[in-house]
């Protein structure tokens, strides 16, 4: 059975990107445009493994991950953050409220994979 | 030397000083009050033995005035001998109260009293004061009085240093707390302020320090936000292009045959981000352009209607998608006005654009003019208007300024990217035609841009 991915960002533009890597590597993707929509997207789908933009309207990520860190079946899924902030305070900020893993947009397809993969197989272990 | 170390020499020489002017004085007075007050007893002694000569005389009682000369020689020391000889009834008597040894500084008076009844009786009087001594006790006193002066003085001195000290250091304390909130908002730190409060030019230079300080943290949160807005709107579309071509590279390098509908959809999606980025430089230019205070336009007669039915079309489709109606209300009649058409049509597809992004499903926008007269001067005043989410009263108030995004509203709307220049342009553009723009809007309700252009 495919991995269930949900990918959350407010840019059309990453939405494409995102679902046409992720489901040429055989994953099954599920997107959402905001934080608010994309914790109705989670619960719903119950996805094994979450990408996040930080910048979007209504919730942005760093809220989405505290609220998804509270949710009682979702809270132990791995999440990558999928962005343009680029600095090292960036990402240790990103990685103290919650995330598993930091990629900065623009990403390369095989790194985006290779990511997701490494954070499933942690998560497992 | 420091202010505080200065001020407290300053006054602390000035308040001895004038301590020791008027000790002077004062010791000066008190010296001669002693002069006179020698003079006054050497005088009233003489008084004396000629009063009680004067009773022993008509008492005829030779003793009182012996005994009384005795007195008095207790009392002043200064009086060193009474010599009393009594006329009368053939021969003279003498009595002397005190050596009449003679030494240097004796001073001797003579007086010579007669019986006013008993012609020939008298008395003669050789009162003898030695002033040497009493200058001697003057010069004591005027010594003792110096010696307490100088005592007092020092006092005071003391005194003054320590109350000079203590107001040059409540002077001095807002200077050095000045000079050290300074050197830290030199060296960068924020949220530096200082609580004086008076009411005198130290207190206004702390008021005056306190505003600088805020002013530039505003400046420096302008330019964070420059920064940062700059930054995400180069790096955004440039980042969906090249995450778009290494998507459509690597794709090609599998080798699998591609889908050629998606491929040109790709390619929309890239010529969209880069007609985003270059509206965003155009932006960038014609900030510097207004800043350089060269926003230009080449005023002719244009029919506004025209422009309006223009930027109506333009944005035709993506109204449509959002399901959006703009209107366009400009009376086909309406004489032309005097505008830069270009510049004209940027500033309605700003307004138009903006519109559309706080607008949502279902909601209209609309564009009218009306005419009025000033001063003579026919005007057309254009007015875009929406049925959108409104902009708050705080977020009204910087809406033309750079950069400046309305803070509830880019949190609510989604995709609603902007460079934060558009209105700031827009603005810059309406006065190089002579008009000036404004907002009416309220929250839930919509907004309506107005502004004003000479009509010819």
């Amino acid at each position: 059975m495919a991995m269930r991915i949900l990918a959350v960002d407010d840019e059309e533009d990453y939405r494409i990107i995102i679902k046409d890597v992720l489901e040429s590597a055989g994953y099954e993707v599920r997107l959402a445009p905001d934080g608010e929509a994309g914790l109705a997207a989670a619960k719903d789908f119950n996805p094994e493994a979450v990408l996040v933009d930080w910048m979007m309207p209504k919730m942005d990520g760093e809220h989405f991950v505290q609220a998804l860190r509270r949710e009682e079946p979702l809270k132990s899924v791995p999440i990558i953050m999928l962005t343009v902030k680029q600095t090292a305070d960036d990402e240790l900020e990103a990685l103290h409220f919650g995330v598993d893993d930091f990629i900065v947009k623009p990403f390369q397809a095989s790194d985006l994979v290779a990511r997701i993969k490494a954070v499933v197989r942690r998560a497992r272990a | 030397m420091s202010i505080r170390l200065k001020l407290s020499l300053a006054i602390g020489l000035l308040l001895s000083s004038s301590l020791l002017g008027v000790g002077f004085l004062l010791l000066e007075m008190e010296s001669r009050n002693l002069r006179q007050d020698m003079a006054k007893d050497e005088r009233f002694i003489v008084a004396m033995v000629r009063r009680a000569a004067e009773d022993a005389l008509v008492q005829k009682d030779d003793l009182l005035l012996l005994s009384y000369g005795k007195f008095l020689r207790q009392q002043f020391p200064a009086l060193e001998y009474v010599r009393i000889t009594w006329h009368g009834s053939g021969k003279d008597r003498t009595y002397t109260v005190g050596a009449a040894t003679p030494s240097p500084g004796l001073e001797s008076t003579l007086l010579r009293l007669d019986d006013p009844v008993e012609p020939g009786r008298g008395v003669t009087l050789d009162v003898g004061i030695n002033e040497a001594s009493m200058r001697i006790r003057l010069q004591e006193n005027i010594a003792r009085t110096r010696r307490n002066f100088l005592r007092l003085f020092g006092i005071a001195v003391i005194g003054a240093l320590v109350f000079a000290d203590l107001f040059a250091r409540r002077l001095s304390r807002p200077l050095k707390e000045l000079s050290r909130a300074a050197a830290e908002i030199g060296h960068g730190k924020q949220g530096v302020r200082l609580a004086w409060k008076s009411k005198d030019e130290v207190g206004r230079l702390v008021e005056g320090f306190n505003r600088m300080a805020e002013r530039l943290e505003e400046l420096d949160a302008l330019k964070k936000d420059f920064v940062s807005a700059v930054t995400h709107e180069l790096r955004s579309p440039l980042g969906a292009i090249e995450s778009f071509l290494n998507l459509m590279e690597t794709k090609l390098a599998g080798g699998a045959p591609q889908d050629p509908v998606q491929f040109k959809a790709y390619f929309d999606r890239i010529k969209q981000n880069v007609r985003r980025l270059s509206g965003f430089i155009n932006d960038l230019l014609d900030t510097a352009k207004i800043e350089r205070g060269k926003m230009e336009c080449a005023l002719k007669p244009v029919k506004l209607q025209g422009v309006a039915a223009d930027v109506v079309q333009f944005f035709e489709a993506k109204a449509k998608e959002q399901e959006i109606a703009i209107t366009n209300r400009v009376n086909p009649d309406t004489g032309p006005v005097q505008a830069d058409p270009e510049r004209l049509r940027q500033v309605l597809v700003n307004l138009v654009s903006n519109a559309l992004k706080f607008t949502p499903r279902g909601g209209k926008i609309w564009i009218t003019t009306e005419q009025y007269r000033e001063n003579g001067q026919r005007f057309l005043e254009v007015a875009v208007q929406d049925s959108g989410h409104g902009i708050s009263p705080e977020d009204q108030k910087r809406l033309f300024q750079k950069f400046a995004q309305g803070k509830n509203n880019t949190q609510r709307i989604a995709g609603s990217h902007g460079t934060g220049l558009g209105l700031f342009i827009v603005k810059a553009i309406v006065e190089a035609h002579g008009g000036t723009i404004s907002v009416q809007s309220e929250l839930g309700k919509g907004t309506r841009f107005v502004f004003g252009l000479k009509m010819v």
